[in-house]
């Protein structure tokens, strides 16, 4: 069976694995054999029996294996085996051109002599085969559109050969059954690695060569704006110079990819001013990011034109008046329509979270106009109450994919609290959209006017359904979260996906010496698609009232001096009396 | 005769009311040595008072304004719960707002003192306003060391306006901003109308 897709099919979405520390080796063996001089495997290599020829190394060569890069080619394969795939048939013939998703062969899975396929567009690919995987001799794997090397992964069940003067493209599993062998022909090259804890790897006058890349992804979160991540242009620089590729126009998901070398690069973008920037995701707040090699990092900006408040200083007068701090999620129901244009009702759940009750309460919703209020008051006296909860619900008939952005709003004590949901309904496509929620709350809502450490608090959960990867969290003013986050206590099951029965919980302690609004911001993916939140929290630092400081005019009548004037005019009246009585 | 006699009676009154106003005073005199002997004067409503370290400043005890006449004890106070500074208890003294710098160490330090007179005491910013671009005003720590400040300008702010601006100071300079009231006395609210805030600048 041939096989070659050369339109838009509808495929599996791709989940890629978390590499681990294997993601800095060409080659994870048991076995390295190579007899003749000119191979060369730029970047780090392990194995237990080393080759007769020892190729020329990169990076670090690291003998035996740590058995830690067993469990990360065990969880890898296992994130790989369990995604849903397009079934190309049995004994499966590659050709033509792929677009990103899963491909599955029953059987072997082979590329014939002097082949070319081609990876077309950014994402991630997977090819599994139930048996053995084979290339011919000059087969090219080609990337165009944004394909990345680091984002192909080879699974056969079998073992893998490839042939002589290959171009071959992507990360080559082990075959299930330990002894399965991987071997790369006579003079060909991988932009890969080749990842077989227990097996044999052997090579012959190859280079292999493990992919470091950047993948900048752009979201725009619009209030009232229009603006679409292509409407911005995305640099990526080294030592102030743009590097190959840059600058592009943004890319939402999966973004753009830029293969790099390992080193220090600046994401930046050119101004809009009607939009604030976030950056999250790998890089820090400022958009630098260090690559090291093997890394397949990911950049993501943030673009929303949602008027948050602005911070002001006030007198006396509130200096012990906590600050409003409100929090909204959004949930769609359905979260998609595949079969074409149909009614969404959004339910809003606005919580206080903060320390003092609320007034003028609302939710506004900017592509839905009917937000009603349906419960919560439960003392009926319009104040949302501290961890007081009110429902909204707004229906609507959503005729194509759309994402709207929710806004809920609380006052207290003269200052006005915001917090934002948005959400995203597909139309006409069998995809579950991501949603991501944050909540942050400082430990402390007013300091003196010397400032203080304040210590926030970031809950990041899943209120969808479909598992977020890559999940990361920032704080556009608090250094100190992990940005993408790996291994979190919470993560359950150990997968580094963000499930909807989990809660990821972090903490960020900065020092602020004026009042401050930082904003919180979670990002996550699923099925080729991003979801973000963000949460503002603003800590005052308030100045004191000034003082009263004057005696008034009503002072003089002391009691000493009331004391005085009755004594004085007392002894008075005594040597008057005995004053006219000597005169008589 | 009669005249002679009131004469003598008019003499009497003024010596016994002279009397009575110095016996008073002189007591509360000592009241006011007494306390600033004890020292740390924290006045009892402040809620928000925390004793700052410091290695390069001492803490500020005395202040001289000889423009004014001013040589006063310096007592400590925070935030009352109102939310605003401290007040010295008596006319005599000044207070230093302990939650900004010390005297002399960069940014905006406070102080503040009464206005007005008290028990036939003029209180110690009573003059004030009487301070020009240039005149100078002398702290002394309880290290011994004397920092000079400067008159640069004064202001005036209504009683509930934002003034963040004599709490703050971008400059990294040191500064120091003296308070008190000024303007037309309300009874009912035992307020004048005016804080009056002489800004200066170390020398």
């Amino acid at each position: 069976m041939l096989f070659g897709l050369f339109g838009p099919v509808s495929t599996f979405a791709a989940t890629a694995p978390d590499l681990g520390s294997i993601s800095s080796y060409g080659v994870v063996s048991e076995t390295l054999t190579n007899t003749v001089a000119g191979t060369t495997i730029n970047g780090d290599v392990c194995y237990t029996t080393g080759p007769a020829t020892e190729p020329v190394i990169s990076g670090a060569t690291v003998t035996p294996c740590n058995s830690a890069r067993e469990t990360e080619q065990i969880q890898a394969l296992s994130t790989l085996n369990t995604q849903s795939c397009t079934s190309l048939g049995t004994n499966v013939v590659l050709s033509g051109t792929y677009t990103p998703g899963c491909y599955s062969s029953s059987g072997t899975m082979d590329i014939t002599l002097s082949t070319n396929i081609t990876l077309n567009g950014a994402g991630v690919y997977i090819f599994k085969a139930g048996g053995e995987l084979t290339t011919g001799a000059n087969v090219n794997v080609v990337l165009t559109g944004g394909a990345s090397a680091s984002d192909v992964y080879w699974v056969p069940v079998g073992g893998t050969t490839i042939g002589a003067d290959n171009a071959f493209v992507g990360n080559i599993f082990r075959g299930t059954a330990a002894g399965l062998s991987i071997t790369l022909g006579d003079s060909s090259t991988l932009l890969g690695r080749v990842i077989a804890f227990g097996s044999t790897v052997t090579t012959d006058t190859n280079t292999i060569t493990v992919p470091t890349t950047l993948r900048v992804e752009k979201t725009v979160v619009n209030s009232t704006g229009t603006a679409v991540s292509s409407d911005f242009n995305v640099h990526v620089k080294s030592g102030g110079v743009d590097v190959a590729g840059s600058p592009a126009v943004g890319v939402s998901t999966p973004g753009t990819y830029y293969a790099l070398t390992a080193g220090t690069y600046v994401v930046s973008e050119d101004a809009n001013s009607s939009y604030t920037r976030i950056f999250t995701g790998d890089c820090d707040a400022n958009g630098s990011i260090t690559l090291s090699t093997g890394d397949n990092k990911i950049c993501t900006i943030v673009n929303t034109d949602i008027a948050l408040p602005t911070p002001s200083t006030t007198g006396g007068a509130f200096y012990n008046a906590p600050l409003p701090l409100i929090n909204v999620t959004k949930i769609p129901n359905p979260l998609a329509l595949p079969s074409g244009p149909g009614s969404v009702t959004y339910t809003y759940k606005a919580t206080n979270v903060g320390i003092v009750s609320l007034n003028g309460v609302w939710v506004k919703d900017n592509a839905c106009d009917s937000v009603n209020y349906i419960s919560g008051d439960a003392n009926n006296d319009s104040m949302l109450d501290v961890e007081e909860t009110w429902t909204y619900r707004c229906t609507k008939i959503v005729s194509k994919t759309e994402t709207n952005v929710a806004t809920a709003h609380g006052s207290a004590n003269g200052w006005d609290g915001y917090d934002t949901a948005n959400a995203t309904v597909v139309v006409g496509k069998s995809i579950v959209p991501p949603l991501i929620h944050v909540l942050k709350t400082p430990n402390k809502f007013i300091l003196p006017s010397n400032g203080g450490e304040v210590m926030y608090t970031y809950v990041v959960t899943n209120p969808g359904t479909a598992p977020l990867s890559d999940v990361s969290i920032t704080d556009d003013k608090c250094t100190g979260l992990p940005g993408r986050v790996i291994g979190h206590p919470g993560d359950l099951n150990k997968n580094n996906l963000l499930e909807s029965n989990e809660t990821w919980v972090f903490t960020c302690k900065t020092n602020i010496t004026t009042t401050t609004t930082n904003i919180g911001t979670a990002v996550g993916h699923a099925n080729d698609m991003i979801a973000v939140d963000l949460s503002p929290a603003t800590v005052a630092v308030a100045f004191p009232g000034l003082p009263n400081t004057g005696f008034g005019p009503d002072s003089m009548w002391s009691i000493t001096n009331i004391v005085s004037i009755i004594i004085i005019a007392g002894l008075s009246f005594l040597l008057g009396q005995k004053t006219q009585k000597k005169i008589i | 005769m009669f005249k002679k006699l009131s004469k003598l009676k008019l003499v009497f009154i003024i010596l016994l009311t002279l009397s009575v106003y110095f016996i008073s005073q002189n007591l509360t005199f000592f009241i006011k040595e007494q306390k600033v002997n004890n020292i740390i004067p924290i006045i009892d409503n402040t809620n928000v008072s925390y004793q700052q370290e410091n290695l390069d400043f001492g803490l500020p005890v005395q202040i001289r304004i000889p423009k004014i006449g001013v040589d006063a004890i310096i007592e400590q106070v925070g935030i009352t719960p109102q939310g605003e500074i401290g007040v010295p208890e008596g006319p005599t003294s000044v207070v230093w707002f302990n939650l900004g710098p010390y005297p002399g160490e960069n940014g905006s330090s406070v102080i503040t003192g009464h206005y007005g007179w008290k028990d036939g005491v003029v209180a110690v910013f009573d003059n004030l306003y009487k301070l020009q671009k240039g005149d100078k005003i002398y702290i002394e720590d309880d290290k011994g060391k004397t920092i000079t400040f400067v008159m640069r300008e004064s202001r005036r702010y209504d009683p509930e306006a934002d003034a963040s601006d004599v709490f703050i100071s971008d400059d990294n300079k040191s500064h120091l901003n003296l308070i008190t009231c000024e303007g037309v006395w309300n009874k009912e609210q035992k307020s004048y109308s005016k804080r009056l805030v002489v800004f200066t600048d170390r020398e």
